[in-house]
């Protein structure tokens, strides 16, 4: 097991060298000057040329690219053009409040979207079947920013029961605030995990070991949880896994539309002042992240369903 | 029947669960309704009886600042903040728009290029010290080599003179030199925090002003307590709160829930909607920034030709533009400035000189009778894009092809720089020191992007600088007007409205036309 783990962090080191070559390099193409980002557009020649000497930013493109990731080995991800602050910093402030948003709307898709999809599957052509996954394709098919903006709408501005944007303060401050951003991000995934639950929950359903159950005695609310959903819930942990990863990097127009001061906004803010830095970081952390909760995903696999753990410690003896 | 005890036990959980449910939505409910201090409840007046003053005010603005050291963010986004927190030598009396004492209480030109500024005493730093003119001669040398360099680049040296009076040398006599001294990054840091902190003195920033830091949430909020040994009139309200709300429309949405009591930069197509509201009030008036296009006046094609460019701002229906875009919140102008500018002559204003036939013969003067193709750089965003869209539509009349470019500004930015053929770019110009002279400058080949040659230009701007007699000064930027009219290399649409929605139970506050707006006189109610 720990040999796998190894394994897949190591994988992690050529993942992160190219996704920074590729984001560098088309950083790179645009004709926008980072001296004249910082300095501001009354910057003379002299400050600016100043500048270029300071930060090295006449030098060859590998020479910058190997210069950024020495740094980035040392921990630097470099000083924001706008904020003047370490990036790094500024990552670790939003970070916390990314993982709060992500982590909510994945909390969310599972306690919802799980036990919807069980239902409809046990009760499959039933009323609530058919209108639950109409839902779940309106919800995946809808764009979050629309949704926000009718939530906000309807739950803030005429009902007036949660704020229509940014963070509260205090436990209960931050809970209002999160709702509806919560909602938003979640819906899309909250879909999927419903409509995969449903379809893993059917090829589980009418299995022996289900009927065998059954003339056992066992009752029905056992049968569902123990033998039908946890047998199903492989497909399901790959689906909520890989929209955890999604809902991370998919915050951002979720956190636009709230003013929530996450990753995703900063990043979009990143770009747009052309902070290359700011832009950088973001795309390391997510990457990094993205990688890591894959991981663990694959891990969980092992908890779920015991004949992986099998696997892995055969692997083990293989190795050996 | 008898049930068995696991099943009741299950049903006990599931009671249980229900009743936290709708325990947590009734909480979150009841927050709704009264957990937010400062921001809660619609605005609804007193009902008649006394008013209860809030400790809190929140006001929602569109970014988070770049920093809350003034010798590192010199924009709006960022001095609107520390604004409260930092004081000048001088600044603008937000009722009456003229230029008032703050930390210096008088001053003297001792001859052209030296002043003297007699400093306030007794002036307590947020961290307890005493203002002296060590603070003023460390913070202008902080300026002097910071981003905010060349918009103070007319001093040579500032040098104490006791412990309450600065002499200040400049490089040219620059008689505009106190309103120039009003730009919102010339204020005064205490030198012991600059010295304590150093390079995170952005996370620590110690200034004299009504309000003081107290904590700030990155990209959600900045919050200051009032001051309680301020020299002058003390804050209002004790709490001030700035929430970063990008998005201009959930803006309007919480100033209407009364989740914040102001809000900056009301988009256009909302005001109407804040300014019918019956509790809500809009504010607008006139900026100093006006929106406008600029030539490259030494450009390959037509537009080298100053008939070409007389002939298109005649073509323009600048009404049309404000009404389109702007949903009619602008003045329609003709100067590089604005009526809240020190030099604005309203005489001198032509406002829109829309006229096709005028122009058509114009453009027949200058040898284009057939009109041409013309590339037109426009930055993204509002309200470049419906301005620029507008424009070509004005131009066909006169048969000029029009052919939009829309890129980010920085990028546009770039080609002028770097000398690139960018026949015209529309933009805008925000006066930050509040008197022509700033845009005189601006207007020099090479600064600023601007590309005009007139050898006119450098005299006009030694003579406003060398003139102390304000009215003989105006004559100077008579002439310079004059010569603008002429030669047209801008042509500025209109003066900007800064639009401002307030509840109605705020009280005592004042438009900055650069938006630099103080909420120390700003009071709210319940």
């Amino acid at each position: 097991m720990w040999r796998y783990i190894l394994k897949r962090l190591v994988m992690l080191i050529p993942v992160m060298l190219g996704t920074i070559l590729v984001v560098y390099f088309i950083m790179d193409l645009s004709d926008v000057d980072p001296a004249r980002v910082i300095l501001g557009d009354a910057a003379t020649e002299e400050t600016v040329a100043q500048l270029h000497e300071e930060l090295g930013l006449d030098d060859p493109f590998l020479v910058r690219y190997g210069r950024y990731i020495w740094d980035l080995l040392h921990g630097d991800m470099g000083q924001s053009y706008t904020y003047h602050t370490a990036v790094s910093d500024q990552i670790m402030q939003r970070l916390p409040n990314t993982f709060l948003l992500a982590g909510t709307g994945i909390l969310l898709s599972v306690i919802i979207g799980i036990p919807i999809g069980v239902l409809a599957a046990k009760k499959q052509y039933s009323l609530f079947d058919n209108v639950s996954m109409v839902l779940c394709l309106f919800g995946a098919a809808s764009p979050a920013f629309w949704i926000g903006l009718v939530l906000v709408l309807v739950f803030s501005l005429h009902l007036g029961i949660f704020p229509a944007s940014g963070m509260g303060r205090g436990f209960f401050g931050v809970l209002r605030s999160l709702v509806l951003p919560a909602i938003t991000l979640s819906l899309h995934s909250t879909a999927m995990a419903a409509r995969t639950t449903r379809s893993s929950m059917l090829e589980t359903i009418r299995q022996d070991y289900v009927d065998t159950a059954r003339a056992k005695g066992v009752s029905e609310s056992t049968i569902t949880v123990r033998h039908m959903l946890r047998n199903a819930l492989i497909p399901v942990i790959t689906a909520v896994g890989l929209n955890f990863g999604v809902l991370l990097g998919g915050s951002v127009l979720t956190e636009t539309v709230f003013a929530w001061p996450g990753i995703g906004r900063y990043v979009i803010e990143a770009i747009k002042l052309k902070d290359i830095p700011s832009v950088l970081g973001c795309v390391v952390t997510l990457s990094v992240m993205f990688t890591v909760v894959n991981l663990l995903v694959d891990l969980l696999y092992a908890f779920v369903d015991p004949r992986i753990k099998a696997q892995y410690k055969q692997g083990r003896g293989r190795a050996k | 029947m008898k049930r068995h005890p696991k099943y009741l036990k299950v049903k006990r959980l599931k009671y249980a669960i229900l009743a936290a449910a709708m325990l947590l939505t009734c909480a979150l409910a009841g927050c709704g309704n009264g957990g937010n201090n400062g921001g809660g409840g619609n605005a609804g007046g007193s009902g008649g009886g006394s008013r209860v003053q809030k400790d809190t005010l929140i006001v929602a603005k569109n970014e988070d600042v770049a920093s809350l050291d003034p010798s590192l963010a010199i924009n709006q986004k960022s001095f609107t903040v520390y604004g409260q927190i930092f004081e000048g030598l001088v600044r603008l009396d937000p009722e009456t728009g003229e230029v008032v004492p703050c930390l210096a209480t008088q001053w003297e030109q001792l001859d052209e290029t030296t002043w003297h500024f007699t400093l306030r005493e007794g002036v307590k730093f947020h961290d307890g010290n005493t203002m002296t003119s060590a603070d003023v001669v460390c913070s202008f040398e902080r300026i002097m080599t910071g981003i905010a360099s060349s918009y103070v680049d007319y001093i040579e040296s500032v040098e104490a003179d006791g412990d309450y009076a600065v002499t200040m040398h400049i490089k040219m006599p620059y008689a505009q030199i106190i309103q120039a001294l009003t730009y919102p990054a010339a204020v005064v840091v205490s030198k012991a925090a600059v010295e304590q902190y150093g390079e995170d003195f952005a996370q620590h920033p110690v200034g004299t002003g009504p309000y003081a830091f107290d904590s700030r949430m990155i990209a959600d909020s900045i919050t200051l307590k009032a001051f309680g040994d301020y020299w002058g009139e003390k804050a209002k309200t004790e709490n001030l709160i700035f929430k970063v709300i990008p998005e201009g429309t959930q803006r309007t949405i919480m100033l209407e829930n009364g989740e914040v009591d102001i809000i900056c930069d009301v988009l256009s197509n909302d005001a109407v909607r804040v300014d019918e509201a019956p509790n809500l009030t809009l504010i607008h008036e006139t900026g100093y920034k006006y929106y406008g296009l600029y030539f490259k006046c030494d450009s390959q094609g037509p537009t080298s030709n100053k008939l070409v460019r007389q002939a298109m701002e005649y073509a323009i229906d600048k009404q049309a533009m404000v009404d389109a875009a702007m949903s009619g919140y602008g003045q329609v102008g003709s100067l590089y400035s604005t009526p809240p500018t020190a030099g604005y002559n309203a005489s001198k204003d032509r406002g829109n000189l829309y006229n096709p036939d005028t122009a058509k013969d114009l453009l027949a003067q200058a040898g284009y009778p057939n009109g041409f193709d013309l590339d037109v750089y426009v930055r993204t965003g509002q309200p470049y894009e419906e301005l620029a869209t507008i424009f070509q539509d004005q131009m066909k009349a006169i048969n000029i092809n029009v052919n939009l470019i829309s890129l980010d500004s920085n990028a546009i930015d770039e080609m002028v720089y770097s000398g690139q053929e960018v026949p015209i770019r529309f933009s805008f110009y925000n006066n930050i020191c509040g008197d022509v002279d700033f845009i005189m400058q601006k207007l020099l080949p090479d600064t600023y992007g601007q590309i005009y040659f007139n050898d006119k230009m450098n005299d006009l701007i030694s003579r406003a600088r060398a003139e102390t007699d304000v009215a003989k000064r105006q004559l100077v930027y008579d002439e310079f007007y004059d010569l603008m009219a002429e030669d047209v290399p801008q042509v500025a649409f209109f003066y900007e409205e800064i639009l401002m929605g307030l509840n109605s139970n705020v009280e005592g506050f004042h438009l900055n036309p650069l938006g630099a707006h103080q909420y120390a006189s700003v009071a709210v109610y319940q």
